[in-house]
């Protein structure tokens, strides 16, 4: 009962930061165009393979809305399938850098002493280098493709959520909650997944929700560098980078991409912000 | 002493992070060899050039071998690209990104602790939208496309700034490789304008994101702060309230905001990469970017323990001042 | 505004808004305070007296703080209708004593550099530029030292040089609540607003602070708002006293007549709530804390009283004149 009360409550406190309502809706309408890429864009087949010499560099009309790219390729279709790209990036990083950085994270606060000393030097040495270029890296030595630079961008970005895990299980370490459980004879595994973890939730998901966002930044940064994503993948950096070419008078090739990938990261933020309010909890 | 337990700490970070750059480089696909020597090359050839570039050595005596040249020569390895020692590309280079972060950092700075504040005093009016929006641009914003914006309509559609470089014309006398300073320094007027407004462009985009999260930062202490008693007490002496804010309120908020800035510097770093390339900025990040793609690894190892070490300092300068500006820490310690 | 009358407030009505709705803080609050005498405020915590107060000092928070209806005249002048400028003038005549030592000093800055702030301010004629050009200016530091050497020598404390160069953390509570006082007599007020000075301290420290206060305030012959929650106190240092019960005020008494003898419902709960030496059960007041989301329209003590009748609630009883000095509002005298 309470549980639920909460949960309405947190949604009453998020409905009222407008810009996260926003977000929220710019994110499940992005959610929506991913999965649905295949069935709702006019052109399907332009993510692939295909080239339109006779209609290229076309400017936004009725016929192309966004207009065409340098091998005659609609716009808004690949900006389509890059969104899903992007988005399954950004699934991708999380699913496979929370846990692990989170287990981590919350080992080396638990049993302190040589465990915490190897994992947090790990992770100091990891932090030294900013992921953009960390991951460069990465990919570079696995070979650049797509599937390369979301390996790399996960690669680094444990080390954000093992500190977070860290510094929030240390704090809950102290709590009283946690000294009666273990005195009462409870077991590590209980402890730590059962009495901690479930308190440290909401920071978390903050961070994961607004790391969302910055990790598509990387990725797409990566891809217009030429370290990920190559040709003809739709990926959005890569279609700016592409399309830098055809630049200055060919604009919408490379502005609506980048403009997509402002609205992406943009909701990913505005709907971070507001599940602050929505927890209602200190970020430390 | 607390800065030199940081010190030495930091030096544990730098022999682990440059353990793992190396071997992490190594293991790097394709034969970088062959690439320098060209398709025309002899298994011969392939085979007397990695012998001589000690590459048919075991792991760690090339590590022993790297580690040596560091601290007896001053090498980085020779770079597969260039042609000649990593660590002169460095010097040579270095000077140029150091200056245009700089630039970016004093932008950031100058225009987000004012906007921060403001929009902490007036909050929900015109001036905290405006900073807020800025915010959230800030960090939302791709910089490469960002930097392509900026370049197209600054450089080219209105033609204010120029596309790409760092000075059309002589670069100023070499003192610090730092074109403004060194222009200024030899009262080379020229020199300094056609710097200046080489760098803005560049340094606009690379403050963006530096600028959003220090004004969210100072907006939000400020915030904090300015609900606490001294803030009440000072105003019921009825000092200014311009003076109030900007002395007495924004030192206590500025703490975090100085932590902040610190750990942004290094993700400006990453962020440079893009920025460099773009406007074709003859720095280090650029050169990683260059090197990265070309497979050398020397160039990459390189980058990465210049900026790794460029981090430590960082840190610890941040450390420093950070007692300077908060008497209680300082007393705490003695 | 009767002649000696320093302070007059009329039917003061302010509303907070929050999150969670508009809190009806005060209700037609009256309060006067004459020429040398020390005026008590007393009340449960959250009854409104510290919003009073700041109403009083001008530093009410004024975005969710909303001044429905009333007149709060200083010297003469409605501090509600002037200017911003003007009420910062007025705010020199105030002396602000705030309650707790521990967060009301600016960590940040040592005691010297506050209590010379403070008299330069006071010497620039309230202008920012004036300030700034004589806070430069090393005669007027010197000035301003020696003032803050004699504020310190005032307030009892030994060795004020030494303490000139303390910061607050390294003081104790007893210590910073002398400088507190130090500073609020700065300039020479002619009226002392105390916050319950003395709650945050330990009772032996409580005794010398109490008696600090009694002796600045009859040395000049300043007037006081004494606020505070314990009537023992109020006993000694208060010559009239204001019981305030949710936002309004119930009764005003000369204070050793208010005590020995109370009147409204409320004041004797409280004044029976007091512990006994006697061994005889103290009475609490029954019933809840007040609600200021939905206050009765009538008395706003009636949901607790026991002597109320129908017509409590209905209509809100004035404060008037039951006896020679004695205010009550209660429908039990007329």
């Amino acid at each position: 009962m309470l549980a639920r009360s909460n949960f309405l409550r947190g949604c009453i406190r998020f409905s009222y930061n407008r810009p996260a309502v926003v977000g929220f809706v710019l994110l499940v309408f992005m959610l929506i165009v991913a999965v649905f890429a295949p069935l709702i864009a006019p052109y399907p087949e332009d993510a692939g393979l295909v080239v339109r010499f006779s209609d290229k560099l076309t400017p936004p009309n009725p016929k192309y809305l966004l207009g065409t790219d340098g091998l005659g390729r609609d716009v808004l279709s690949r900006i389509m399938f890059g969104i899903r790209i992007s988005l399954s990036l950004a699934g991708i990083v999380l699913i496979i850098s929370v846990p692990i950085g989170v287990l981590l994270g919350i080992c080396a606060a638990y049993f302190r002493g040589g465990i915490e000393q190897i994992i947090m030097r790990i992770t100091d040495v990891f932090s030294a280098i900013p992921p953009i270029v960390f991951a460069l890296v990465i990919s570079a030595v696995l070979k650049p493709s797509l599937q390369h630079s979301i390996l790399a961008i996960a690669f680094v970005w444990w080390r954000g959520f093992c500190r977070l895990a860290y510094g929030e299980a240390l704090s809950i370490k102290q709590e009283d909650y946690i000294t009666v459980s273990r005195s009462i004879g409870a077991s590590h595994f209980h402890l730590m997944f059962k009495e901690i973890l479930p308190n440290m939730l909401s920071p978390i998901i903050v961070k994961a929700t607004l790391d969302a966002g910055y990790a598509i930044l990387i990725g797409t940064a990566i891809s217009f560098l030429g370290v990920g994503a190559s040709p003809p993948t739709p990926e959005l950096g890569v279609m700016v980078a592409h399309a830098r070419h055809y630049l200055p008078s060919c604009w919408w090739s490379s502005l609506f991409p980048g403009l997509s990938i402002f609205v992406i990261v943009l909701s990913f933020n505005l709907f971070g912000d507001g599940l602050r309010d929505f927890f209602g909890v200190e970020i430390r | 002493m607390y800065l030199v337990k940081r010190f030495f700490y930091g030096i544990f970070v730098l022999i682990g992070l440059s353990i793992l750059m190396f071997c992490l480089v190594r293991v790097m696909p394709g034969d970088p060899v062959r690439l320098v020597l060209g398709p025309r090359a002899t298994e011969e050839d392939v085979e007397k050039l990695k012998h001589q570039m000690g590459l048919d050595r075991p792991i760690y005596v090339q590590y022993a071998q790297y580690v040596e040249g560091i601290f007896l020569r001053g090498e980085l390895g020779m770079s597969l690209v260039e042609h000649r020692d990593v660590s002169k590309i460095v010097a040579e280079k270095l000077p140029a990104t150091i200056e245009l972060i700089m630039v970016s950092v004093f932008i950031a700075i100058v225009v987000a602790i004012p906007l921060g504040v403001l929009a902490a005093t007036h909050r929900n009016g015109p001036i905290d939208y405006l900073g807020r929006l800025l915010a959230l641009s800030g960090v939302s914003l791709p910089q490469f496309w960002v930097a392509l914006v900026v370049q197209l309509i600054l450089g080219y559609f209105l033609a204010l700034l120029p596309l790409t470089g760092r000075i059309t014309g002589p670069p100023p006398f070499h003192i610090t490789g730092l074109f403004l300073l060194d222009s200024l320094l030899t009262f080379n007027l020229k020199a300094f304008t056609h710097s200046l407004v080489h760098i803005l462009g560049p340094a606009m985009v690379l403050s963006l994101s530096p600028l959003a999260n220090v004004t969210r930062l100072v907006r939000a202490s400020m915030i904090d702060e300015l609900s606490k008693d001294y803030a009440l007490v000072s105003r019921a002496t009825g000092i200014s309230d311009i003076l109030i804010n900007y002395k007495y309120v924004l030192r206590n908020a500025f703490s975090a905001a100085l932590t902040m800035i610190g750990f942004l510097i290094p993700l400006m770093i990453g962020s440079a990469f893009v920025v460099e390339t773009v406007f074709a900025w003859p720095g280090i990040a650029r050169f990683g970017a260059d090197s990265i793609i070309n497979n050398d690894f020397n160039g990459v190892v390189g980058v990465a323990l210049v900026i790794g070490i460029a981090f430590v300092l960082i840190n610890i300068i941040v450390d420093a001042l950070y007692a300077v500006l908060d008497p209680r820490i300082r007393l705490e310690r003695s | 505004m009767k002649h000696g009358e320093i302070v007059t407030i009329r039917d003061l009505t302010i509303h907070l808004t929050t999150i969670d709705g508009i809190l009806k803080v005060l209700d037609g609050v009256h309060l006067d305070i004459r020429e040398g005498e020390i005026v008590g405020l007393v009340g449960e915590t959250g009854c409104g007296k510290s919003i009073t107060a700041k109403t009083l000092l001008g530093i009410l928070p004024r975005p969710p703080a909303q001044i429905m209806n009333g007149e709060v005249y200083f010297f003469g002048r409605d501090l509600l209708v002037l200017s911003k400028k003007q009420r910062e003038e007025m705010k020199h005549r105030i002396g602000y004593i705030p309650q707790d030592p521990m967060t009301s000093l600016n960590p940040v800055f040592n005691v010297g550099q506050v209590l010379v702030d403070n008299l330069i301010w006071r010497m620039s004629n309230m202008n920012l530029l004036i300030y700034l050009y004589k806070r430069r200016s090393k005669r007027m530091r010197e000035i301003a030292e020696a003032g803050a050497l004699e504020l310190l020598h005032k307030v009892h404390i030994p060795n004020p040089r030494a303490i000139l160069g303390k910061y607050p953390v390294e003081l104790s509570g007893g210590m910073r609540q002398r400088v507190l006082i130090a500073m609020a007599l700065v300039g020479n007020p002619a009226l002392l607003v105390a916050d319950e000075p003395t709650t945050a301290l330990d009772v032996t420290i409580q005794k010398v602070i109490l008696e600090l206060l009694l002796e600045k305030i009859t040395e000049v012959k300043l007037s006081g708002l004494y606020i505070t929650h314990d009537l023992g106190v109020a006993r000694l240092i208060c010559n009239r006293t204001y019981v305030m019960y949710a936002g309004t005020v119930v009764e005003l008494a000369e204070t050793r007549g208010l005590l020995d003898n109370p009147l409204h419902p409320y004041t004797r709960g409280l004044v029976n709530s007091i512990p006994k030496l006697s061994g005889v059960r103290y009475e609490g007041i029954p019933g809840n804390v007040p609600d200021y989301f939905n206050p009765p329209k009538g008395c706003r003590f009636y949901p607790r009283c026991d002597k109320r009748w129908d017509d409590c609630e209905k209509e809100r009883p004035l404060l008037r004149e039951v006896q020679e000095g004695r205010f009550v509002a209660c429908k039990l005298f007329g």
